[in-house]
């Protein structure tokens, strides 16, 4: 490019020289090509406008969704040619390679280009940088920009119905409903009712009684509910190297199918987890993901499992700290919760030992064993006991 | 028909009127070089069929007596008509060798680019994509085009030159010199009509390569924004200001001559005998003064041009009707010249055919209210209370209307879909076709009233309606439509 | 004679009054108006502080109604709502206390937090256009109009509605937050006092009244009816949707879309009062299957796409010479 514009600038000096419109001409031509046309290519496909039709998106295992974008020219330039790379990881290409569309951007046009996507496994994965590569006519100049936009698509782990993962469907409830209500909370109001015979007078409320002339009492909610917190082992170490990703996946499946189970039977569903989070994640969530250390509250409602599945999504293994040390320093999250449900992959005499503790507190351990079952006498147990272990199997033997 | 189809004709072309303006120039400065007036159409046929004979079916292994009878195809009626003398003859025939070569050379590189393959290798070509492009153009070593280019410049160069010469000697004037601005009008256009042509081909190459989507459109957009460049170069080139530096090769040499008159003793030059020629004296010839083309003499070449245009596709259309009753239907296995002119003859007939269609289409859609009452249009009757009805089938010539122009739109790419509603429909033709608001506006409002309001309109409401709606297919019939749909 | 001119006037003049009290929610205002005159009550689903009681009071006074106002608790009961008989023992008879929904436009805030049992007389009270206390009948005095709304996030102690009771809500709407300008013109406005009580009425009960039988005589042609019904059953064709919109929903639609032909000033309804009123007669009718919302999916997006999808009138097909 250098020496043509040195003949370019030859022409102009020989234009100056030798005078008449020939010279000119020539002159006037090189210097549009190849000093104004480059410029002006350039100053114009920066002020090119790319916009994503969504800034997140959500997927299970197998969807198939097209990402729009809108490439808009505000200027009077035209584009002989606009190309569009996004940047799709390969776990979301569809077909051999990704799509990179070529098209044509008169003044003030906008064009729509879509990329399908295919889900293939669970992540938080993040599309872009994307790219856009501008050129001319004539060959002389092509310029590449990287607009600042991406967009994040979270594939949720699979969800399975229980029978599939080898679990009885009554989980993890049985007819724990059907338990008498142990302590009613006194700080936490549920509604008035009319008096009946035994109520305690001091739970009589004064002012429902006084504008409905009959004495009403309070109603409370009671400390044993059937909130249930997960709690999912991702310890590198606890697993053997030789399964590692089958084990780990199987235990995230586990964790995102019982809590899709609670959540749909309209219970509180809860998650503490020894994991780190991928490290592209929706700006909403403030979930820390350096200290190795994962933990939601539980709570009810489709946006808890939405929640609760997009962490699903994104967390990752983790080589320093054991479910031990998940069960020490999750204490606040796991009391007043009525059912934990440990996902592993072992049941080690250790946690089983741990295990004994909390049921000693009056709550219910069930652990799911991903990889191996060592305690099978507890696999036997009638379904009521507080302390049962499952052997998960998703189309496949466990160890013995 | 990919960009290869049109490039050797625009480098045939390019070549033919470049060499010729070149010749011309070189018979102004030199006399014994004049040209004979039959030898424009040897130079540009020569070149076209070079090129085109090079892009399809030349090969390294096409023998060398065929590459000679082509030469003679062209040289022998050359020699003919110089009346069979030599002297007459070479310069012609050495002008319709160059042209030929050269023409050659243009073909043959748009073979080689097609063989991208061969270049950088079968895994490298795989993957080739436009951040290729980037790199190369990028790079030191050469622009993307870069053959395209130094021959263009190169002719330009020549050209330049040899234009300064002559204007400078004032060799030219009058129709002279609207006819040489004219050729190199011709010649410019040209040369950059195959730049960006030549563009587009390599890119298509380089896409079909990378497994690139490319939009349909591009091809068609492509050229048609090439052509508005054309043009605005074109006005750039004859109505940009000239001769306005201060220094010019004369107050050069004059400086020149006043700082070293004492010293060297400047050669005298010879006064021009006249009737010999030209003089090249610049010294002392008056240099002419710069001459204003103006808006007669751009349009002038502009319409030179077109009319120049619309003769070779006349001519190739006809040669195309020829090829066809030739060939009988075995146009598949048509290359180069002969399948353009087909398809030329193709398109122009299809046009043609779209044209009389729209005619009749006008004539059918006038208003009806004077001619024709459909049934169902009876106003109501007196003491007849005006009834609203839950299904009208009333006010037709609205309705039809609304049909007419939702199939002419439709075949304008502009698509009335079922999900759409009439007012949906009125807003997108409201923004497809320009100055036509109101009219959208007026047409629609009584559709709505025609259609959903349950009352009948009166006679003279229709009669708006009718003519509002006319008038809007008439515009569609106009517009020349949308490609993005 | 009232004429659909007269609505169309009405609005104009309401929307103005709003206007001066409400920033930048015309678009809401408008389809308050539209479940007014079409006899419906709105939810109104939003955050705290987005202007929820401004319009509704706004909205009272430009009528010249009576307004109240509910906060919604978990401890609140059905005769909170509804009144009750108090016993006088100067009279030496019980006494009927009218509770605030015997008011002409009520404010039901977060009922989310009242219980199902207070939500429900609420609810019936809505639908019957009477409570009975006691033993007695009250009608409700018209034009008779609830705003209830539901904070969008769930928390902890709430009591969502379920699907089945949104359906009696007429329309589902959302203020959102304002602009940078509204909020900037919002400081303005509200730096020496606020403009709600400077709202003047701009009409009577009783002129709401006959507008709203001006309403309902808004004529719909049989393919606009079609179209309603094919986009309600094509609500319950789809296979994102678990529960589409009952017939309650049809007629709804029916009758927003006879509203805003009649703010319009138009005696005629278009496709395209249809289209306008969908998402916010139909979205919150919606109940999607579970799936549909962990993908992100909303109500609102799949009634935009049904539109989309389903031909405007079958007449129209035939027009276009297309099928379906």
């Amino acid at each position: 490019m250098f020496a043509w514009k040195v003949f370019a600038l030859i022409s102009v000096c020989a234009a100056l020289l030798w005078q008449g419109r020939p010279a000119y001409a020539l002159a006037y031509l090189l210097l549009l090509f190849f000093f104004a046309a480059p410029l002006v290519l350039e100053k114009s496909g920066q002020r090119l406008v790319v916009e994503r039709g969504s800034k997140e998106r959500f997927l299970f295992p197998g969807d198939e969704a097209l990402v729009s974008l809108e490439v808009r020219n505000p200027t009077l330039f035209p584009f002989a040619w606009v190309s569009v790379q996004d940047s799709i990881p390969s776990n979301l290409v569809k077909g051999a390679r990704a799509i990179r569309p070529v098209f044509t951007l008169g003044p003030r046009q906008s064009r729509e280009v879509t990329f399908p996507l295919l889900a293939r496994e669970r992540g938080v994965y993040r599309l872009g940088p994307l790219r856009l590569f501008v050129g001319d006519f004539f060959g002389i100049s092509t310029c590449q920009f990287q607009p600042a936009e991406g967009e994040t698509v979270v594939v949720y782990p699979q969800i399975l119905p229980l029978p599939e993962l080898a679990l009885p469907s009554r989980l993890p409830f049985g007819s724990l409903k059907a338990l008498e209500r142990i302590n009613p909370d006194p700080t936490r109001l549920a509604g008035v009712r009319p008096y009946q015979a035994g109520d305690p007078l001091r739970t009589i409320h004064w002012p429902a009684t006084a504008r409905t002339q009959g004495l009403q009492v309070k109603q409370f909610e009671h400390t044993v509910t059937v909130n249930c917190m997960i709690l999912l082992d991702l310890f590198e170490g606890d697993y053997e190297v030789s399964r590692f990703f089958v084990a780990t996946e199987r235990a995230v499946t586990t964790a995102a199918s019982l809590a899709a189970h609670i959540i749909k039977q309209g219970e509180a569903c809860g998650l503490a987890a020894n994991a780190v989070l991928s490290e592209y994640w929706p700006e909403r969530t403030d979930l820390s993901h350096d200290t190795g250390l994962i933990q939601m509250r539980a709570r009810q409602g489709t946006q808890q499992l939405s929640a609760l599945l997009s962490v699903l999504a994104g967390v990752q293994p983790q080589g320093h700290k054991d479910f031990l040390s998940l069960l020490g320093e999750s204490r606040e999250y796991v009391d007043g919760v009525s059912i934990l449900l440990w996902v592993v992959p072992v049941d080690t005499p250790e946690l089983v030992a741990a295990a004994g503790r909390f049921v000693q507190q009056g709550q219910k351990v069930l652990i799911f064993a991903v990889e191996k079952v060592i305690h099978h006498s507890l696999v036997a147990v009638p379904p009521n006991s507080s302390l049962q272990v499952f052997a998960v199997s998703q189309g496949g033997e466990l160890q013995p | 028909m990919t960009a290869k189809g049109y490039l050797p004709a625009l480098a045939g072309v390019f070549t033919a009127s470049a060499l010729y303006l070149c010749a011309q120039y070189l018979s102004l400065l030199f006399a014994p070089l004049t040209l004979p007036s039959w030898l424009w159409p040897f130079v540009l046929a020569s070149a076209l069929e070079s090129a085109y004979y090079a892009a399809y079916f030349l090969g390294p292994r096409t023998p060398f007596t065929v590459r000679l009878l082509e030469l003679a195809l062209w040289l022998v009626p050359i020699f003919l008509l110089a009346g069979r003398e030599l002297s007459v003859f070479l310069w012609p025939a050495l002008l319709t060798l160059v042209s030929w070569l050269v023409a050659r050379g243009w073909g043959m590189q748009l073979v080689r680019m097609e063989k991208v393959a061969d270049v950088l290798g079968d895994q490298a070509a795989s993957t080739v994509s436009w951040e290729y492009e980037s790199l190369t153009s990028r790079s030191q070593d050469d622009l993307a085009l870069g053959f395209f280019w130094r021959r263009l410049l190169g002719f330009g160069a020549v050209v330049v030159t040899l234009a300064t010469l002559v204007y400078r000697s004032g060799l030219v004037e009058g129709s002279l010199s609207v006819l040489l601005k004219l050729q190199a009008t011709v010649a410019g256009a040209s040369g950059l009509a195959l730049l960006g042509g030549a563009y587009l081909f390599r890119l298509q190459i380089l896409w079909s390569y990378a497994k690139a989507v490319v939009d349909p459109g591009l091809t068609r957009a492509w050229f048609r924004n090439l052509a508005l460049i054309l043009l605005f170069v074109v006005a750039l080139v004859h109505l940009a200001p000239v001769n306005y530096s201060p220094i010019t090769a004369e107050t050069v040499a004059g400086l020149a001559a006043r700082l070293f008159q004492p010293k060297i003793e400047l050669p005298q030059l010879e006064e021009p005998v006249p009737g010999e020629g030209p003089s090249l004296s610049w010294a002392e010839q008056a240099v002419p003064q710069p001459e204003d083309l103006g808006i007669m003499g751009l349009a002038l070449a502009i319409a030179a041009f077109l009319l120049l245009v619309l003769f070779v596709t006349v001519l190739l259309a006809a040669f195309g009707f020829i090829v066809i009753q030739l060939t009988k239907g075995e146009l598949e296995r048509l290359r180069g010249l002969p399948k353009l002119a087909v398809e030329i003859y193709a398109a122009l007939r299809r046009a043609a055919a779209k044209v009389l269609a729209a005619l009749r289409g006008l004539k059918i859609s006038l208003p009806l209210g004077k001619r024709v009452k459909l049934p169902g249009m009876r106003p109501p009757g007196g003491g007849e209370q005006p009834s609203r009805r839950r299904f009208p089938s009333l006010d037709k010539g609205v309705r039809a209307l609304l049909r007419r122009i939702a199939r002419q739109a439709g075949k304008k790419g502009l698509r009335f879909r079922a999900s759409q509603t009439p007012r949906e429909f009125g807003q997108l033709l409201q923004g497809k076709l320009e100055h036509s608001e109101e009219l959208v506006e007026q047409f629609f409002q009584g559709y709505h009233l025609a259609r959903y309001s349950g009352h009948q309109l009166s006679g003279a409401q229709e009669e708006e309606v009718v003519a509002a709606g006319t008038e809007l297919l008439q515009r569609i019939q106009t517009w020349e439509g949308d490609s993005k749909s | 004679m009232t004429t659909v001119r007269d609505v169309a006037e009405f609005g104009q003049k309401m929307l103005d009054n709003i206007g001066s009290v409400l920033v930048g929610k015309e678009e809401t205002a408008h389809l308050l108006l539209v479940a007014l005159l079409s006899g419906g009550h709105v939810l109104l689903e939003d955050v705290p502080g987005v202007g929820k009681t401004m319009l509704a009071r706004a909205m009272a006074a430009s009528i010249g109604g009576s307004f109240s106002r509910i906060q919604c608790t978990p401890d609140l009961l059905p005769a909170d709502v509804t009144g009750l008989s108090v016993y006088d023992q100067k009279a030496g008879d019980f006494v009927f206390r009218p509770g605030p929904i015997m008011s002409q436009i009520v404010l039901a805030d977060e009922i989310n937090r009242a219980t199902p049992r207070t939500q429900s007389s609420l609810l019936e009270a809505m639908g019957e256009g009477q409570v009975t206390v006691d033993g007695r009948t009250y009608v409700l005095e018209q034009p008779f109009l609830v705003l209830a709304t539901q904070n969008p996030v769930e928390f902890e102690g709430t009591f969502p509605l379920p699907e089945a009771q949104l359906d009696r809500f007429f329309l589902c709407l959302s203020l959102g937050y304002p602009t940078a300008a509204e909020e900037k013109e919002i400081l303005y406005r509200l730096q020496e006092g606020h403009p709600i009580h400077e709202v003047k009425a701009v009409t009577t009960p009783e002129h709401v009244r006959r507008l709203q039988q001006v309403v309902t005589k808004v004529f719909v042609e049989d393919s606009v009816c079609a179209y309603v019904v094919r986009l309600v059953q094509a609500t319950r064709q789809h296979p994102q949707i678990q529960l589409g919109a009952s017939p309650r929903g049809s007629l709804a639609l029916f009758r927003a879309a006879q509203a805003l032909a009649a703010l319009d000033g138009r005696d005629y309804v278009l496709p395209d009062d249809v289209k306008q009123a969908a998402v916010p007669v139909l979205a919150h009718r919606l109940m999607l299957k579970a799936d549909s919302s962990l993908r992100g999916v909303k109500a609102g997006a799949l009634v935009n796409e049904l539109m989309r999808q389903v031909a405007v009138g079958a007449e129209h097909l035939d027009e276009l010479g297309e099928n379906t």
